[in-house]
């Protein structure tokens, strides 16, 4: 199972970011973002999908809140009127989960190249020699050039900047798309959850390699300009928290209003 | 559907989990091999000691420490570049192999998470009394010095290769990309040469010139008198494995997956030999053979004048550890812990033994024992002639 995991993902991702950081000057912190933009767009096709099927579930909680209250004690009838609500809305509820399985993989791959690639010590660069293909440009590259913006990217950055700019993209990020609850109860857990991966992520970027570190940094931030394109703004991250039980309420969408754009009424039909 | 919450919540932290903290490697351990002076070997422990064991004590299973029998801890305190016994906080891995000349032994350490460097002169007759080292006044002492080094004001990288002795000086190379030269006696620097890359690797001496590798595929050669440079080859990838001198040639491998052999005097490439990983280790010269053991899981013999191929052993896993020579057997320890006999002249394995646990350090012949440093921080005695375990001892700690 290792074997087919290095020699289909791993090894050609970990190779390809060496020969990358060759052509691009010897500078891997450029290998990292050049390859982390590559993937993510490759990858696009199933972030939109991702994204856009979280979008129609968030439309329809409005509605699933009230079906919730109404079937409170019979939950056959609950089943069935919200499988009949997702069937009637054309959603597919385990549609925003399957794309991100599919491309976590590619992520686990990616950063464990990083960090392979980055072989800090005479133990990991022996291990990186039995993953590296006969390429010269592998060869020319590696041991690879740890420096990058002033960073020591095999080493873990002990400034806090890193780990600020880490766990504010990614607050963003979740942010934009995490509707504001109506119920007290499911707010504080939305706040909390909020707090926790940012929080956890700054705390991970002090431990391992700025690398690593860079490679969360470039991610989050294409996260948020596609959720900003496909959603067509900042999404709920400027949502006024007061407005948002009113508007709920009214039995209208959570908050706040998309622009709606082609690509994301696509998604409703 | 809360079920499929949980299974997809517990999927996820799987994935994360195994991605977080399933990728970063090998912690740093050390691979320090044994040397002999005075019949008690000298090694580094991959828990930062450096350890005196008397073969004969052991072979007789008597309780550490026996007669001459020492082990000092070499670790890095928490203030930066002070080096303590008792109050360590930080562990130094030691990747080289002791060196010992008038009855001092000189180890490099490094530091795998500031990535600062040591070198300690260590005394054994004061070591066998068990006073905190260092004792200045008897000769005992370390580079750089606290005082130096708690300033701030030198920048000692971290010590992989092992430091070598020639005359009355100790030369290491650091991977902050410096040469030092150290007085062995006083233990202050004489001369120091800056290159860019980082070094890895052991210096080779001889007579008045200093051989040395970096990353940046760089072969120097400097003048032992004042480190000015003679001259320079540039290998096309990063050079790890140590140099080796001998006659008018110096031989080393490279990132390239190349050994190449280079005129000492000029420092033009004689040849280069071509394998199917990187040579990692110092490769073995004895009369007009070298022995190089290689990532690809082979051992070579290449003939020193030529560069032609005599012949090939697959050992099955890859070979880190330097091969030794017992008479007219050569030792060769693959990764996996398999030790194979072969024939020096035709490469046909007499036999095999297994210790089961991986080898990377390097090996060691003394009167027909071979000495293997494992994973498992155990010292294997061996005897090549029979492929039985002579005895084993545990380096850690914890073992004593």
């Amino acid at each position: 199972m290792i074997e087919l995991w290095n020699g289909v993902i791993l090894d050609p991702l970990l190779n390809s970011l060496i020969a990358l950081s060759d052509v691009l000057f010897g500078n891997f912190g450029l290998a990292i973002i050049f390859l982390t933009i590559v993937v993510r767009l490759i990858l696009l096709p199933l972030t939109l999908r991702q994204l856009r099927s979280t979008k129609a579930m968030s439309a329809l909680q409005p509605k699933l809140q009230e079906l919730q209250k109404k079937y409170a004690r019979d939950k056959e009838k609950l089943q069935r009127e919200v499988a009949k609500l997702y069937k009637e809305g054309g959603i597919n509820p385990l549609g925003c989960v399957w794309p991100m399985l599919v491309q976590l993989p590619i992520w686990i791959a990616l950063y464990q190249s990083i960090i392979r690639a980055l072989a800090a010590t005479p133990e990991n660069l022996l291990d990186l020699s039995q993953h590296l293909y006969s390429w010269s440009m592998v060869s020319r590259a590696v041991p690879l050039n740890e420096n990058f913006l002033g960073l020591n990217l095999a080493q873990p950055d002990t400034t806090l900047i890193l780990a600020l700019v880490v766990g504010g993209t990614m607050w963003v990020q979740q942010k934009m798309v995490t509707a504001p609850a109506t119920d007290p109860q499911q707010r504080s857990m939305n706040n909390m959850t909020l707090l926790m991966m940012p929080l956890m992520f700054g705390f991970l970027v002090l431990q391992f390699p700025a690398g690593l570190a860079l490679y969360w940094v470039v991610s989050n931030i294409i996260g948020i300009a596609i959720q900003y394109f496909v959603s067509g703004g900042w999404g709920y991250l400027r949502a006024p928290p007061a407005l948002a039980p009113a508007a709920s309420g009214e039995g209208g969408k959570a908050l706040p209003k998309p622009q709606a754009k082609p690509t994301s009424k696509r998604v409703s039909k | 559907m809360k079920r499929g919450k949980i299974l997809f919540v517990l999927i996820l932290s799987c994935l994360l989990g195994l991605s977080v903290f399933g990728c970063t490697g090998a912690r740093p351990q050390g691979w320090s091999g044994a040397v002999a002076y005075n019949d008690i070997l000298y090694i580094g422990s991959m828990d930062g000691n450096i350890v005196a064991v008397n073969p004969s004590a052991r072979s007789q299973g008597l309780s550490f420490p026996a007669e001459g029998e020492w082990a000092c801890p070499v670790k890095f305190s928490g203030s930066r570049g002070q080096t303590a016994c008792a109050s360590a906080v930080a562990q130094g891995n030691i990747y080289g192999t002791p060196s010992v000349a008038e009855d001092f032994v000189y180890v490099g350490v490094c530091d795998s998470k500031t990535l600062e460097g040591k070198v300690f002169a260590i005394n054994p007759s004061i070591r066998i009394r068990g006073i905190d080292f260092p004792v200045w006044t008897e000769g005992e002492w370390i580079y750089p010095p606290p005082q130096i080094s708690g300033t701030g004001r030198t920048q000692f990288g971290a010590v992989v290769g092992t430091p070598v002795i020639a005359g009355d000086t100790v030369y290491v190379g650091t991977s902050e990309g410096k040469v030092y030269a150290l007085d062995a006696e006083k233990g202050y620097c004489k001369w120091q040469f800056e290159l860019e890359g980082k070094i890895w690797v052991s210096p080779a001496v001889k007579d008045d010139i200093v051989c040395i590798g970096n990353f940046d595929g760089e072969l120097c050669a400097l003048s032992t008198q004042d480190g000015h440079l003679l001259w320079k080859f540039e290998a096309p990838a990063a050079i790890a494995s140590s140099p080796v001198i001998c006659d008018d040639c110096v031989f080393f491998g490279s990132f390239d997956r190349c050994l190449y052999a280079i005129d000492v005097d000029s420092g033009e490439e004689k040849w280069k030999f071509q394998g199917g990983n990187w040579f990692w280790t110092c490769p073995l010269v004895d009369g007009d053979t070298v022995y190089a053991s290689c990532l690809d899981h082979k051992v070579y013999a290449i003939e020193v004048k030529t560069g032609k191929e005599l012949w090939q052993f697959d050992a099955g896993d890859p070979v880190v550890s330097a091969p030794v020579l017992v008479g007219d057997l050569l030792v060769v320890a693959s990764q996996s812990g398999e030790v194979h006999v072969l024939k020096a002249g035709s490469g046909e394995c007499e036999r095999s033994m297994s210790l089961g646990i991986p080898v990377l350090a390097p090996i060691y012949a003394r009167e027909g024992i071979v000495y293997a440093h494992a994973k498992d921080d155990s010292l294997y005695a061996t005897r090549p002639q029979t492929g039985e375990i002579v005895w084993k001892f545990s380096l850690a700690k914890r073992g004593w």
